[in-house]
């Protein structure tokens, strides 16, 4: 072997060993997720609240909360994120002040979350003069926004030129042809899209720390502190109590499942409309 | 014969002018957010400003017993932590970005691409107890102990490795924010790649050179600018990390030479402390830490989109 | 203007013609931005129940000349008209007028077939529903008639329902001109209807333009001559964007008066 073939060789060797530690690593992750979660699967996590120290319980409340905030986080970002993404691909385009938004977006898309959590804390915590629900689903809006408005302005400057002028050319109005016409055209871009943010909103701790904060109790009134699954998977990993860690990794093996899940989902869900279409 | 005027009541444009209204004030709300959040984060600091003046951000006091607050430990572990994890993440995926787009079969590639990417949707505090309670008690009976015993006496680079082998701390934190930036880096990387001509492949290949001499010195040479700018938006997402940091940094407010120690970050300090405040100076001064946290992300990630932008046009 | 002068020598001829008008252009210059101009002084009759061609090389403006039609240009920034486009006794470019009830009277076919993401059905009712209230019978009448029309009924009466993009490229397009006709509007624009067709299908589509004659005021751009001398009953030849010469297509095919015209029907450019 020459010296060339050699050094080519560990090069390839060295490129195949970095893939093996990506991968490796999610897998050593979900191995160690399903280690030491799986044992607390069972019908107590998703039917009992969560115990008080050293106690046996669930994460009914803390699951129960956090769909609550990521639905209503998402059903305020959603309209918003998509119609703001409408109004960068068909009205702003390139005009000086779509360039502007797009550069904020993408700002906003990259702020850390925690200062996200501080900005609410301080604009509705401090209004309402308590933690709550709402605080921690207008937190979780704020992060999905941006990703809801780059994938649907993505999606709809994919709508060729040629299927808007038909529509015009037909009388339809700008809004019918966007409603009836763009959003058809590539409406399933744009769900992948949403559920993309609700998959990065779900995992979400460090903004509800101090907007939903936490609750051991069963509620679902917005206007009260809520449970939530991320900041119970955080009390409860760092405490000493062995049945909260128990339902730590309990809770980390579902919040991960349910994220996996809707990724997956959301690359399924393209394949599917190209399918149809062809 | 031509009937009908066509001048007929224009509800259908009234509808247009309303939607497009709507669609402008929605985006409109980015641009008022962002400002938003920046004067929030000005507002709330402020009184600590006033209290501390500059020396709030060059003051390694964060007391608050004694109500002495300063920025230092966090600002120093927040690079830090992020360079490190930087540093090691570049190489790899650089590694997996070549495997992926040039090695690979291309029936091999997708899948194996969508695992890597699945490791940016495992949520931060996942990485944070897996790191916490998996990788640490490995990290410090392994490399930290050899280290303590072969690298510590060494000269220069000796009092990097010098302490304890805890698990947690400076070091732990950064590889664990290296395996969280690993997909972005790579499938910037990845882009890149991609976007060159698959003339310049085959003219290289053409003179007889080998896959290495060929994405060494033809390739990635060729996507410098992008690496670079994927480089700063990999370190402007670790500056911001928060749940996993806070895991395994060790919440010490220190500053060691030793990368073993622990130490603690911006978004570490506010996670853990802001709920415990006790008094309104040092709330102040954790929504000081997030002002400068979102100015230094800010400059990062702006040089990243700029750079980046400005790759992509050429 | 004058950089083309001895183009412009010609004399309209067509100006005692009886027929009547359904479109009149008048002066129009057209401008893709400022300094940008594409169309000098165009006076272009199009008369009721008559198919009109526009030739001309690539660039020419005919396909610009047609968007002026119906404003379709009005979707972008920056382009504007000058001049005067009638349909009827109404001006289109000047005076408050509803763009969208224009395009529903003077009906638009592209170059590429673009069939909506819908099915066969909901493409034509689209733009039935825009603008007329109809009962389901209503509106399934509607649709058949539009699509007898297009010739198209007999190929797809059974998969009414199924989505539009499963048709061939012929067919596509013939549903395009059924979404069109369902309208029922006074005039048809074609923007080289065929040219992204195959031989076969350009023929089907020849074959419905010279039925279509009887109902509908057509004006189709090609820059296929044979198809213009065969389906058209005026022609207007364009260059450079101006409107070099228009008359009756025999005229301008066999003893056209200018000679640019003559040379460009006979192929020595193009």
């Amino acid at each position: 072997m020459t010296r060339r073939q050699f050094k080519n060789h560990v090069f390839k060797g060295l490129c195949v060993a970095a893939t093996a530690l990506g991968i490796g690593i999610l897998l050593l992750i979900l191995m160690t997720l399903f280690q030491k979660g799986f044992a607390g699967m069972n019908w107590a996590l998703f039917s009992e609240v969560t115990p008080g120290p050293g106690g046996e319980g669930g994460l009914a409340n803390a699951i129960v909360g956090s769909l609550i905030m990521t639905s209503l986080g998402i059903v305020i970002a959603a309209p918003i994120g998509v119609m703001a993404g409408t109004w960068l691909a068909e009205y702003g385009r390139n005009s000086k002040t779509a360039d502007l938004i797009r550069f904020l977006n993408g700002m906003l898309m990259s702020a850390p979350s925690i200062l996200i959590g501080l900005f609410v804390y301080e604009m509705v915590v401090v209004f309402m003069g308590h933690f709550s629900g709402w605080a921690g689903a207008i937190a979780l809006a704020v992060i999905a926004l941006p990703v809801i408005i780059s994938a649907t302005e993505e999606m709809l400057k994919l709508v060729p030129t040629s299927l808007r002028e038909a529509g015009a050319g037909l009388g339809a109005s700008r809004w019918r042809v966007t409603f009836s016409l763009s959003y058809r055209a590539v409406g399933t871009g744009i769900v992948t899209g949403i559920l993309l943010a609700i998959a990065r909103i779900s995992g979400e701790t460090a903004p509800l720390l101090f907007t939903a904060l936490n609750s051991s109790f069963m509620t679902i009134n917005p206007n009260e502190p809520m449970a939530n699954l991320p900041v119970t998977i955080y009390k409860f990993a760092m405490s000493p109590y062995e049945s909260w860690n128990q339902l730590a990794w309990s809770g980390a093996l579902l919040i991960t499942l349910a994220i996996l899940a809707l990724n997956i989902a959301s690359r399924i869900l393209p394949g599917l409309n190209k399918r149809r279409a062809s | 014969m031509m009937k009908a005027t066509i001048v007929t009541a224009p509800t259908s444009t009234n509808g247009d002018a309303v939607f497009q209204r709507i669609c402008r004030a929605s985006a409109f709300l980015i641009g008022i957010l962002m400002l938003g959040i920046m004067l929030s984060l000005i507002m709330g600091a402020w009184p600590a400003l006033q209290h501390f003046g500059f020396e709030f951000f060059t003051s390694a006091q964060w007391n608050p017993v004694t109500e002495e607050f300063g920025a230092l430990n966090a600002l120093y572990g927040t690079i830090i932590s992020s360079v490190i994890a930087v540093a090691l993440a570049l190489p790899i995926s650089i590694g997996i970005a070549v495997f992926l787009s040039e090695l690979c079969p291309q029936n091999w590639s997708r899948p194996i691409y969508i695992g890597i990417e699945l490791l940016a949707a495992v949520p931060s505090i996942i990485y944070g107890m897996w790191g916490l309670f998996v990788f640490a008690p490995w990290f410090s009976q392994g490399f930290q102990l050899w280290a303590g015993q072969h690298l510590a006496g060494l000269p220069l680079i000796g009092g990097m490795f010098q302490g304890p082998p805890m698990g947690v701390g400076l070091l732990t934190a950064g590889i664990i924010l290296a395996f969280m930036i690993l997909p972005i880096l790579t499938s910037l990387i990845k882009e890149a790649l991609s976007t060159l001509p698959n003339v310049l492949r085959e003219a290289s290949y053409g003179i007889g050179a080998t896959q290495f001499e060929v994405i060494v010195h033809v390739l990635l040479p060729a996507i410098k600018g992008p690496i670079f700018g994927a480089l700063i938006l990999a370190l402007g997402r670790a500056l911001g990390e928060t749940m996993a940091i806070t895991f395994v940094i060790g919440g010490a407010q220190s500053i060691s030479s030793s990368l073993f120690m622990p130490a603690t970050s911006i978004a570490a300090t506010i996670a853990e402390q802001f709920n415990e405040a006790t008094g309104a100076l040092q709330i102040s001064s954790l929504i000081g830490l997030g002002l400068v946290l979102f100015m230094i992300t800010f400059i990062v990630m702006g040089v990243a989109r700029i750079l980046l932008r400005r790759s992509a046009q050429q | 203007m004058s950089q083309v002068a001895v183009l412009s020598d010609y004399q309209p001829q067509y100006a005692q013609s009886a027929l009547e008008h359904s479109m009149e252009v008048q002066g129009l210059n057209f401008y893709y931005g400022k300094d940008k101009q594409a169309l000098y002084e165009i006076d272009l009759p199009v008369y009721h129940n008559r198919v009109t061609a526009l030739i001309g090389p690539s660039g020419c403006g005919k396909s610009t000349l047609l968007r002026c039609m119906n404003r379709i240009y009005d979707l972008y920034h920056g382009q504007y008209a000058e001049g005067d486009v009638k349909l009827g006794k109404q001006s289109i470019l000047k005076g408050p007028i509803d763009l969208n009830t224009l395009r529903s009277k003077v009906g638009m076919v592209f170059q590429k077939p673009t069939p909506f993401p819908m099915t066969i059905y909901d493409n034509i009712a689209f733009g039935l529903k825009l603008y007329h209230r109809l009962s389901r019978r209503d509106l399934d009448a509607r649709v058949q008639e539009a699509l007898e029309k297009a010739q198209l009924w007999e190929e797809v009466k059974d998969k009414l329902h199924s989505e539009a993009s499963g048709l061939s490229g012929g067919q596509q397009q013939r549903l395009c001109i059924a979404r069109t006709i369902a309208l029922k509007p006074d005039v048809i624009l074609m923007d080289e209807p065929t040219s992204a067709l195959d031989p076969i299908a350009t023929q089907g589509i020849e074959k419905l333009i010279t039925e279509l004659r009887d109902d509908y005021t057509i004006v189709i751009v090609t820059h296929n001559m044979q198809q213009a001398s065969r389906i058209s009953d005026y022609t207007g030849f364009m260059y450079l964007g101006k409107l070099v010469e228009f008359g009756e297509t025999e005229k301008i095919f066999t003893h056209a008066d200018n000679e640019k015209t003559r040379e460009y029907v006979g192929g020595v450019f193009g």
